[in-house]
């Protein structure tokens, strides 16, 4: 839907309400941690990853979306952490600064919403109008903040995956900060959540893995995880650490929740960290645990697992260490994985994916713009 | 009807075959699936391998004799397909072409024909230390029950094997596998319950439970759905309680499948296109192949 001018104006009041400027004055005036501050990356091929796990809570000031990313981060920077990992979706909650979204969600967790509640926030647009007109300040703001808080603690940070807009379509992109608060890169979700291709957005056309200090990293998108060509493609091409920020919108189920990263991480070698949104909006209950995963070999208990939240719906961080040096000397003499057989992958693929049956909904949002199917 | 070959106990292939035809005959089961090693065990069993003093040692002295030895086990799984009218996966075995040695399994119709082979395309590193070669195909067999797919052994462990029978159609894969009781308890896990899921298709899963060569093995037999279908959400239709157990059945309901599928349609989101850029390119190029 075109935007009139008075959505325009309050589009730019929305970005000038969260300016830059203003947040950094914010974040700058608390204390900065001496214990957190500028924290050495790669100590002997070891890496102290956080995963955070975050309750969604409205907010109709960018300056309490600030403060709460600041909690976590500096907490994180004070128990060790090289890297910290925030979920998909991070961002939603400045939907809270649109006129009518605070009342819509009180109204849904009242009983008034569930399957009777609408679609998207606000009556008469669709949710991909929704995100058209949000994404850019949600955009501008949250990675403002996390530029910010990433220098200040000396950190690289995940921000999370947002809404963003890409010559005018909606995707799902995560990013990637240095500890000088530089940006390093992004990934656009290459598989998208069914609701999703029904809201429209544009999937992504490629993988990226970024070498760092810490590590080789790579950031696939929560359902990028549900297939296995993601990871497999992301450790041919060097990465060895997957950081996975996801936010399901299902009931929390332990087999259901094993399905993503935990498999991925087991077939392809790499170490997994796993941030999750938890918590409600609108008619979506999100739930889902944080966590640190590694091949089983490398866990204190052999299942894969080396921290995870003890709950499924309330914020929390988690952290654990990483062994980079462990983990190559493990790729090179697994028992069982480690092997390849190109000539049979060459005989299938990729030949045997046009077996596969096309997604049951084109996107209605990129009519006229087609995906970059170019291979 | 998956079978861990904990039963029958039998050093004759006389037991051997009356044993496995009365489990097979007992649950009214259409597909049958034997565990992995099943040939060297019945071979070690019968005494026709001497006194291996491990597991490689049972291995080294089956393929001496592979060329006497394969046939007859087969013979014997034939006739017992037959006289149970089910079709059979009898576990795997060894066989040799050329100068090539494959460790397969096979289909087996309730003819008693063999209706195809598979050869295990992935080896591990102690296969691959044994002079094993690699398969080049994945054949899907035509069934009354629906389309079947064999992975073998450590093929489990590998998503391309499982990811490019599904996408030719498999509705049921059915695995022979065997798991060194050394390795962690979860490594099952990493098997056929997350190609199931990731493939949408039934498996079943046979998890070999009497030592072979002094090893001792610790896999639970278990029948797959993807997790939508079971009521726990598990992904379980059946698993044997411990490795002790002689075999599990459960009633695959192909409808409730394509209902959990029509909510869910994974393969329908996958991003071909994507893949495209990077595979097979990506994986290691043939100079470089480990043999």
């Amino acid at each position: 839907m075109e935007m009139g001018w008075k959505e325009k104006a309050f589009q730019r009041y929305l970005l000038w309400k969260a300016r830059p400027k203003k947040l950094e004055r914010h974040l700058n005036k608390k204390k900065a941690s001496p214990a957190g501050s500028k924290v050495s990356p790669e100590k002997k091929g070891r890496v102290r990853g956080a995963a955070v796990q975050l309750k969604l809570k409205l907010h109709h000031d960018p300056l309490g979306f600030a403060e709460e990313m600041r909690v976590l981060v500096e907490e994180a920077a004070d128990r060790g952490a090289q890297l910290v990992v925030f979920p998909e979706y991070n961002g939603l909650q400045l939907l809270g600064m649109l006129p009518g979204v605070m009342e819509l969600t009180s109204r849904a967790e009242q009983g008034g919403g569930g399957k009777n509640a609408p679609a998207g926030p606000a009556q008469g647009h669709s949710v991909l109008d929704v995100f058209r007109f949000a994404a850019p300040f949600i955009e501008r703001t949250t990675l403002s903040i996390f530029s910010s808080l990433a220098s200040r603690c000396g950190l690289y940070i995940m921000a999370g995956s947002l809404v963003c807009l890409d010559n005018g379509s909606v995707v799902n992109r995560a990013f990637l900060f240095d500890p000088a608060g530089a940006p390093i890169g992004f990934q656009d979700k290459v598989h998208l959540f069914p609701t999703e291709q029904e809201w429209g957005f544009r999937r992504g056309s490629r993988f990226d893995v970024f070498p760092t200090a810490i590590g080789t990293l790579a950031m696939p998108v929560c359902m990028d995880a549900t297939y296995f060509e993601t990871f497999r493609i992301l450790s041919l091409m060097g990465a060895r650490i997957a950081l996975v920020p996801i936010a399901n919108a299902e009931p929390y189920n332990e087999h259901l929740a094993l399905r993503g990263i935990w498999p991925r991480v087991q077939e392809s070698l790499i170490f997994g960290i796993k941030s999750a949104l938890v918590g409600r909006l609108l008619e979506f209950e999100f739930t889902g645990r944080a966590g640190l995963f590694a091949p089983l070999e490398l866990t204190p208990r052999g299942d894969g697992v080396l921290a995870e939240t003890n709950q499924h719906s309330e914020t929390e961080l988690v952290l654990a260490d990483l062994y980079l040096e462990a983990l190559e000397e493990l790729r090179r003499g697994h028992p069982v994985m480690g092997d390849m057989n190109p000539p049979l992958y060459r005989r299938y693929f990729p030949r045997v994916y046009e077996s596969a049956p096309l997604p049951a909904h084109h996107p209605p949002g990129n009519a006229g713009k087609p995906e970059d199917r170019s291979g | 009807m998956a079978c861990s070959l904990n039963e029958p106990a039998f050093c004759s292939a006389n037991e051997y075959y009356a044993g496995l035809l009365s489990l097979l005959t007992r649950g009214e089961c259409e597909l049958v699936v034997l565990p992995a090693h099943s040939a060297l065990l019945f071979a070690e069993r019968c005494g026709l391998l001497g006194s291996p003093e491990s597991f490689f040692s049972a291995f080294s002295a089956y393929l001496k004799c592979c060329a006497e030895l394969t046939p007859r086990f087969l013979e014997v799984h034939t006739e017992l397909a037959r006289s149970a009218g089910v079709f059979l996966v009898p576990g795997t075995f060894l066989e040799i072409d050329g100068a090539n040695c494959y460790h397969s399994s096979a289909l087996i119709g309730p003819n008693g024909e063999i209706c195809g082979r598979q050869r295990q395309t992935h080896l591990s590193r102690e296969e691959r230390a044994a002079g094993l070669s690699r398969g080049a195909e994945l054949r899907t067999f035509s069934t009354p029950s629906g389309t079947a797919g064999l992975v073998v052994g450590s093929d489990a462990w590998y998503p391309e094997v499982s990811r490019i029978l599904g996408l030719q159609g498999t509705d049921i894969a059915c695995h022979p596998g065997s798991i060194p009781e050394s390795f962690s308890p979860h490594y099952q896990l990493c098997g056929m319950w997350k190609e199931v899921q990731q493939n949408q298709f039934f498996g079943i899963e046979s998890q070999l439970s009497p030592t072979v060569g002094g090893e001792n093995f610790q896999g639970r037999c278990a029948i797959h759905a993807p997790c939508e279908m079971t009521e726990d959400k598990s992904g379980y239709l059946a698993l044997s309680s411990n490795k002790e157990g002689p075999a599990v059945s459960a009633f695959l309901d192909f409808q409730a499948r394509r209902k959990a599928i029509r909510e869910y349609p994974l393969y329908a989101f996958l991003n071909p296109p994507a893949y495209r850029r990077y595979l097979p390119s990506l994986y290691p190029s043939a100079g470089k192949e480990k043999e």
